[in-house]
C-alpha cells in the first residue's frame, strides 16, 4: 500500500476542543423561543392494570399546555426490530415495570411540568409480578404480554455439526453455570429530545440518538404521519453504547406535543430515568457444556441461555441470535448446540449494549476455557492459540472471515502482560489472565443498511463532506474526514463535515453493530474518489496525461512519481472552472456490504458482516486478601482492527472498553428489589472512576481487510467482550478461586477465601 | 429534578440567622455548601418553608490557632481544610480526611459545618419522590412506618459523615449559637443518635465553629467503599491512640461511621485496648469486640453482616498499622 498522509495518523478528534471547553452543543443546550418543557409520569408499580387516568388536575396547573395518556396517542407499537414490536410510547391498558410510561405533560416551565405530574390521578389494579426469568417461564407465571404465554418472547435453538456425537468422542467434558448481572450503559448525556414544527406541519426532532434515520422511520410510524413529515437532526451526543438505538417516549412525546401545541417542546431524562426506564445489558443465566479432545481441541459446546429481558423486547431476537453465532468465533468450533431464551420479567428493559448479547456468553466461554486448560494441564494461552480461528477457514454458520489476526492478538497481549514470567509465578494475591473475542464490523443485510456520502470540492479548495454517520462521541466524523482527506490529498483541516441530518445528509443506518467506519467510511471513500476523478479529468487534459497517471497529495495533483509535474489543488479547481466544466464538483458514494450470502442470521445462516475484528485482553490484578478488594494493575488490549485509521481514537475505544469491562467484572450492577432499582444514581451505581483505572497498553494488530476502507475493521464494540473474563481469569491466578457470577465484589472474594480456608 | 418552592433569606449576621431559624425552626433549613440539602430538597424528602443562606454572613470561614487550640469556622470548605497550611502541619489527619469526602467538586462546595450536620441516610429515604411513591412515606419522611424494620415510631437511618469520627477521636468541641447565646459542647454530644432528628441542637441553634485541642497521640482514618471517590463509606473508622509512656496504650478512641444513627464509639473495645500492649492477640480480640459492639441496619445496598465484618477488618488493619514503629 502507498504511504499514507492522513489515514493512520494520531489526529485529535475534530470536536475535541469544542467539547473540552464546554462549547459543544448537545440537545439540552438547544433552546427555541416559546419552548415548552415536558415530563413523563412513570409507573410506581411493577405490574398493574391502569383502571383510570385522570389528567384534569395536571391541566389546571398554571403554565401547563397539554397532558396526554396512552389513550390519546395513535395505537402504533414500536420496537427497533420490526418483528418484535411490543411497546407503546405511553402505556395503554397496563404497566409492566417500575418506570413504565403512563402519561406526559408539557408546560411553560419545568417547575410547572413537575408540579403537574403530581396532580395526575391514576387508579391501578396491581397484578402479580414476576422478577426472575426462570420463574417467568414456568406454567402459571404472571403473563406480562397477553400474546406471549410463557413470557418467552424470542428464542433460538440451533445446532451446528453433531454435538451429541462430538461429546461421545470427547476425552473430557466440562459443565459449568454462569450468571451475569444487569449493567447500565451510563452515557454521560442523558436521553433528550427537542421537537419543532414548521408552518407546513413538518416536525424536526433534535435528539440524542445513535440512529437518526431509524428514529425518523419509527417516529413517523408511531405518530402515524409520512416519513417526509419528519426530520431528525443529531446534535452532539454524549455517549450511547447501544442505549440510544431505541425510540423512547421522550422522542415521541416531544414530537407529538410540538405538533399539537405548535410550539417547540423539549424532554430531557433525569439520571434516575436513564437507570430505570431506558435499556440495560441483559442479565443471563448460562449453562455451558464443553467437550475436549486430549490434544486440546475444542470439539463441541452446548449452551442453554436464559436472558432476563425485562418488560419489553427492544432487540431481543437479534441479541439472542448474536449470542449464539459468536460462540463460533474466535475459536474453531464445529459442533455447537445453542438453546437461548429471551424472557419477559417486570423489570427494566434489556437492550443492545456494547457487544450486544455476546459479552455474557463470552465471559462464560473464556472463564471455562481457563478451567479446562488447568484440568488438562495446558497453558491457557496455548489452548487458545491451538483453537484460534484462522482467516479463510470454513465457518460452520458460513461467516466469511477474510482477515483474522486473533493469534497475533493473543501473542501480543500475552507478551505485553508478561505471561511467561508471571502466570502462576506471582505471589499469592497477584495474578494475570487473558481472554479473547471476535465481533462483526457492521451488519451486511438488514433493512436499509446502506451508507451514503457526498463530497463537494469548493472553489476555495476546501472540502465539504455530507455523511449520515452518527458520531456519538467515538470520533466517527474525524475518522471519515481522514478518509476523505487521504483520498483527495488534502490535510484534515481542509474538510468541513455536516453529519446526521435526515433532510440534508445521505441515508445511513447509524451507529450500531460496530459498522460505522467500514460502512460510512467506504461510502465517503467512494464519494471522494468520484469527486477526485472529475478534477483529475480536467488536470489530465491540461497536462496531456492519462487520468490514471495522476495522484493527489499534499494539496497538489501531479503525475505519479514526479511531484514537480503537476499543479496545486486550487489551481486544478481554477482550471476546472475555466474549462467550462459543470460546477460544483460533487462526488457521491453509496456503500452496501457485498451481498454474497448475506443474512440477518434471524432466519438462516450466512455471512453476517463484511469483516470481523479479533481481540485479546490481558489483565494483571492484585487482590487484597484481607479486604477482598481487587485492584486491576494493568491491562493490555490487543485488537485486530484491520487498519487503525486513527490510532489515537482506537486507543480511546480500547481504554474505554477496559474501564467498562472492569465495571462489569468488579463494580457495576443495577440492583433491583421487586422490580424497583435500588441504586439509580451515579452515587450508588458503582461505575469505575479515573481512580480505579489501571495502566493500559493498547496494541493495534493490523490485518488490512480487503473490504474495509484502507483495510479498517471495527474497534468499538468488540473491545468490550474480553476485559471482564480476562480480569476474572487473573483473579483465579491470584487467589485460586473461579468466579462464575458477576460482579466479583470484595464481599464475594472474602466469602470465597473463607470457603477456601475451610477446604 | 427541580427544587420545591421556598422563601429565601440572606441574613447578614449570625444573630439574624438565629432569629430567622428560631421564628419557624421546624419549617426552616440552613444552607451552607448545599451538597446534601439541595439533593434532599429535589427528592422532596425536605420541603422547607424557608431556606436561610449562611454563606452571606461574613467571617464564618476560617482556620486559626488560638493559643494551642485550633478553631475552624463552620463555613470553611472541605477544600479549605485539605489545603490549609496550618491544618496540614498540626493536624495532617484532618486534611487527609477532607480529601476522602465525596469527590473534588463536593469538597470545593461542602463545608465542615455542613459535613458534621449532614442528614442521616437510608435506602428508603434518599430516593426521588417517584421512587418513594409506591409506598407510604417512611417515618423519617413524615410517615408512620420505618421501612427498614417495618415498625412505627423509630427511624434507623444511618449517619455516614467522614469528618465527625476523626474529630470526635481528637476530642473536638463545637460552639453553637442560639437564641439564648452561645454554648460549647463536645462534638460527640452534637449527635442525638435518633435517626429522625440526628442532631441535638436546640431550637434556633446554629453550629458556629469547631474547636480542636492540641494534638497528642496518633490518629488514623480508614474509609471502606467500593470506589476511591464519590461514595459515602460502607463503613469507616477513626482510631486514635496515645501511649502511656511505656509500651502500653494509655488512651484509645475507636469511632465508626455508617454503622449507626450517629458516629458510633465502641467503648468496650476501647477499654479492652487501654493498658494493653499491641500484640496480635489483643488486636484480634479488640477487633472482634468492636464488630460485636456495633449494630448496623440494612439502610444501604450493603448487608449489616458485611458492614460488621468490614468494621472488624478495618480496625485490625488500623491497629496493625500502629504496631509499626512509625505508622503512616
Amino acid at each position: 500500500m502507498n504511504k499514507l498522509d492522513v489515514v493512520g495518523k494520531r489526529e485529535p478528534m475534530l470536536d475535541a476542543w469544542e467539547k473540552a471547553t464546554g462549547r459543544a452543543r448537545f440537545t439540552d443546550d438547544l433552546a427555541f423561543p416559546g419552548m415548552l418543557y415536558g415530563k413523563i409520569l412513570r409507573s410506581p408499580l411493577a405490574h398493574a392494570k391502569i383502571l383510570h387516568l385522570d389528567l384534569t388536575g395536571a391541566e389546571k396547573v398554571t403554565g401547563v399546555k397539554g397532558a396526554i395518556g396512552g389513550e390519546d396517542i395513535p395505537k402504533k407499537k414500536y420496537g427497533i426490530v420490526p418483528m418484535a414490536k411490543d411497546e407503546y410510547a405511553l402505556a395503554i391498558g397496563k404497566v409492566r415495570y417500575v418506570g413504565d410510561e403512563v402519561a406526559a405533560v408539557v408546560a411553560t416551565s419545568l417547575d410547572a411540568a413537575e408540579e403537574a405530574l403530581s396532580k395526575i390521578q391514576v387508579d391501578y389494579e396491581e397484578l402479580p409480578a414476576v422478577f426472575d426469568p426462570v420463574e417467568a417461564m414456568q406454567p402459571g407465571a404472571p403473563v406480562i404480554h397477553e400474546e406471549v404465554h410463557n413470557n418467552v418472547s424470542a428464542s433460538i435453538r440451533k445446532e451446528f455439526g453433531n454435538v451429541e456425537k462430538a461429546f461421545g468422542e470427547s476425552d473430557f467434558l466440562f459443565e459449568d453455570t454462569f450468571e451475569t448481572q444487569a449493567v447500565n450503559h451510563c452515557p454521560l448525556e442523558p436521553q433528550a429530545a427537542l421537537a419543532v414544527v414548521d408552518p407546513s406541519g413538518k416536525v424536526t426532532l433534535y435528539a440524542s440518538t445513535q440512529i437518526p434515520f431509524f428514529l425518523r422511520r419509527n417516529l413517523a410510524t408511531t405518530l402515524d404521519i409520512p416519513e417526509s413529515k419528519v426530520r431528525v437532526i443529531k446534535p452532539k451526543v454524549g455517549g450511547g453504547f447501544g442505549q440510544k438505538i431505541d425510540l423512547y417516549a421522550k422522542d415521541f412525546c416531544a414530537a407529538f406535543f410540538a405538533m399539537k401545541t405548535k410550539k417547540p417542546v423539549k424532554f430531557v431524562y433525569e439520571r434516575e430515568e436513564v437507570f430505570t426506564s431506558t435499556r440495560q445489558r441483559h442479565p443471563m443465566h448460562i449453562q455451558l457444556k464443553t467437550g475436549m479432545r486430549k490434544d486440546g481441541t475444542i470439539l463441541a459446546q452446548q449452551f442453554k441461555v436464559i436472558a432476563d429481558g425485562g418488560a419489553y423486547n427492544s432487540t431481543a431476537p437479534l441479541m439472542i441470535t448474536l449470542a449464539c453465532y459468536f460462540i463460533m468465533l474466535p475459536y474453531r468450533l464445529e459442533n455447537l448446540l445453542f438453546e437461548g431464551y429471551h424472557v419477559y420479567t417486570n423489570k427494566p428493559v434489556g437492550g443492545a449494549m456494547r457487544g450486544h448479547g455476546i459479552p455474557q456468553v463470552r465471559f462464560a466461554v473464556e472463564a471455562q476455557l481457563d478451567h479446562v486448560a488447568e484440568k488438562m494441564g495446558i497453558d491457557p494461552l496455548d489452548l487458545r492459540l491451538k483453537n484460534a480461528f484462522q482467516a479463510g477457514a470454513p465457518h460452520p454458520a458460513k461467516l466469511r472471515v477474510q482477515t483474522c489476526g486473533f493469534s497475533d492478538t493473543l501473542k501480543t497481549a500475552a507478551k505485553g502482560i508478561g505471561w511467561e514470567e508471571k502466570r502462576g509465578k506471582l505471589p499469592f494475591g497477584r495474578g494475570v489472565g487473558l481472554a479473547g473475542a471476535s465481533f462483526p464490523s457492521g451488519v451486511s443485510n438488514m433493512s436499509h443498511i446502506s451508507s451514503g456520502a457526498m463530497v463537494k470540492i469548493e472553489r476555495d479548495g476546501s472540502i465539504t463532506l455530507l455523511t449520515g454517520a452518527a458520531d456519538i462521541g467515538q470520533g466517527a466524523e474525524t475518522v471519515i474526514s481522514q478518509i476523505v482527506a487521504e483520498e483527495l490529498g488534502v490535510p484534515l483541516e481542509d474538510i468541513r463535515i455536516t453529519a446526521a441530518d435526515t433532510e440534508i445528509t445521505p441515508l445511513d443506518p447509524g451507529t450500531f453493530g460496530s459498522g460505522v467506519t467500514l460502512r460510512a467510511g467506504n461510502a465517503a471513500k467512494i464519494a471522494s474518489q468520484e469527486a477526485r476523478e472529475k478534477l483529475f479529468e480536467a488536470v489530465a487534459e491540461k497536462m496531456e496525461v492519462n487520468v490514471k497517471e495522476l495522484e493527489a497529495r499534499n494539496r497538489r495533483i501531479y503525475v505519479k512519481g514526479s511531484p514537480e509535474r503537476g499543479m496545486s489543488f486550487k489551481e486544478a479547481i481554477k482550471f476546472y472552472q475555466y474549462s467550462d466544466r459543470p460546477m460544483p464538483i460533487i462526488g457521491r458514494g453509496s456503500y452496501q456490504p457485498p451481498a454474497k450470502e448475506p443474512t440477518t442470521l434471524l432466519k438462516e445462516d450466512g455471512n453476517f458482516s463484511p469483516a470481523y475484528s479479533f481481540m485479546t485482553q490481558a489483565a494483571e490484578v492484585e487482590v487484597d486478601t484481607k479486604t477482598g478488594k481487587v485492584k486491576v494493575l494493568k491491562m493490555v488490549a490487543s485488537h485486530d482492527c484491520g487498519k487503525a485509521i486513527n490510532p489515537m481514537l482506537v486507543e480511546g475505544q480500547l481504554e474505554g472498553s477496559v474501564v467498562g469491562g472492569m465495571g462489569q467484572a468488579l463494580y457495576e450492577e443495577v440492583i433491583t428489589e421487586k422490580g424497583r432499582v435500588l441504586n439509580p444514581s451515579f452515587l450508588d451505581y458503582g461505575i469505575p472512576t479515573a481512580m480505579e483505572a489501571p495502566s493500559i497498553t493498547s496494541v493495534e494488530v493490523e490485518t488490512n481487510d480487503p473490504e474495509g476502507p484502507f483495510g479498517a475493521k471495527e474497534s468499538g464494540e468488540g473491545t468490550q467482550l474480553a476485559p471482564a473474563p480476562a480480569i476474572i481469569n487473573a483473579i483465579y491466578d491470584a487467589i485460586g478461586v473461579r468466579f462464575k457470577t458477576l460482579p466479583v465484589t470484595p464481599e464475594k472474594i472474602l466469602q470465597a477465601l473463607d470457603e477456601k480456608k475451610k477446604e | 429534578m427541580r427544587l420545591p418552592k421556598f422563601e429565601y433569606l440572606e441574613p447578614k449576621t449570625l444573630q439574624e440567622a438565629v432569629r430567622a431559624l428560631a421564628s419557624d425552626a421546624k419549617r426552616s433549613v440552613l444552607l451552607a455548601g448545599g451538597t446534601d440539602l439541595l439533593v434532599n430538597m429535589k427528592h422532596r424528602v425536605i420541603e422547607p418553608k424557608q431556606v436561610i443562606n449562611l454563606k452571606t454572613i461574613p467571617k464564618l470561614a476560617y482556620v486559626k490557632n488560638v493559643k494551642d487550640e485550633l478553631r475552624i469556622g463552620a463555613l470553611a470548605t472541605l477544600h479549605d481544610l485539605s489545603s490549609s497550611r496550618v491544618i496540614q502541619e498540626r493536624f495532617p489527619i484532618l486534611s487527609h480526611v477532607a480529601t476522602k469526602v465525596g469527590a473534588y467538586a463536593l469538597q470545593a462546595m461542602g463545608t465542615l459545618g455542613g459535613n458534621l450536620c449532614q442528614g442521616n441516610r437510608c435506602r428508603f429515604y434518599n430516593q426521588s419522590a417517584f421512587w418513594r411513591g409506591a409506598k407510604p412515606p417512611c417515618y423519617k419522611a413524615g410517615g408512620k412506618l420505618c421501612h427498614v424494620v417495618r415498625k412505627p415510631g423509630e427511624c434507623h437511618s444511618t449517619y455516614c459523615g467522614d469528618m465527625a469520627p476523626v474529630l470526635i477521636a481528637l476530642e473536638a468541641q463545637v460552639r453553637v449559637v442560639g437564641p439564648n447565646g452561645e454554648r460549647v459542647l463536645s462534638l460527640s454530644k452534637l449527635y442525638s443518635r435518633d435517626g429522625k432528628r440526628p442532631l441535638s441542637l436546640r431550637k434556633g441553634e446554629i453550629l458556629k465553629e469547631v474547636l480542636i485541642p492540641p494534638p497528642s497521640g496518633k490518629t488514623l482514618y480508614l474509609k471502606w467503599r467500593r470506589r476511591e471517590s464519590i461514595e459515602f463509606p460502607i463503613v469507616s473508622l477513626a482510631l486514635h491512640i496515645e501511649k502511656d509512656g511505656t509500651e502500653k496504650i494509655g488512651k484509645a478512641r475507636i469511632i465508626f461511621s455508617a454503622v449507626g444513627s450517629g458516629p458510633v464509639e465502641t467503648i468496650g473495645a476501647e477499654e479492652m485496648l487501654e493498658s494493653s500492649s499491641l500484640d496480635n492477640r489483643t488486636i484480634e480480640r479488640v477487633s472482634n469486640q468492636a464488630a460485636k459492639e456495633i449494630s448496623p441496619m440494612r439502610t444501604s445496598i450493603y448487608s449489616p453482616s458485611y458492614k460488621r465484618r468490614m468494621a472488624g477488618i478495618l480496625l485490625r488493619q488500623a491497629l496493625e498499622n500502629f504496631q509499626i514503629p512509625n505508622p503512616k
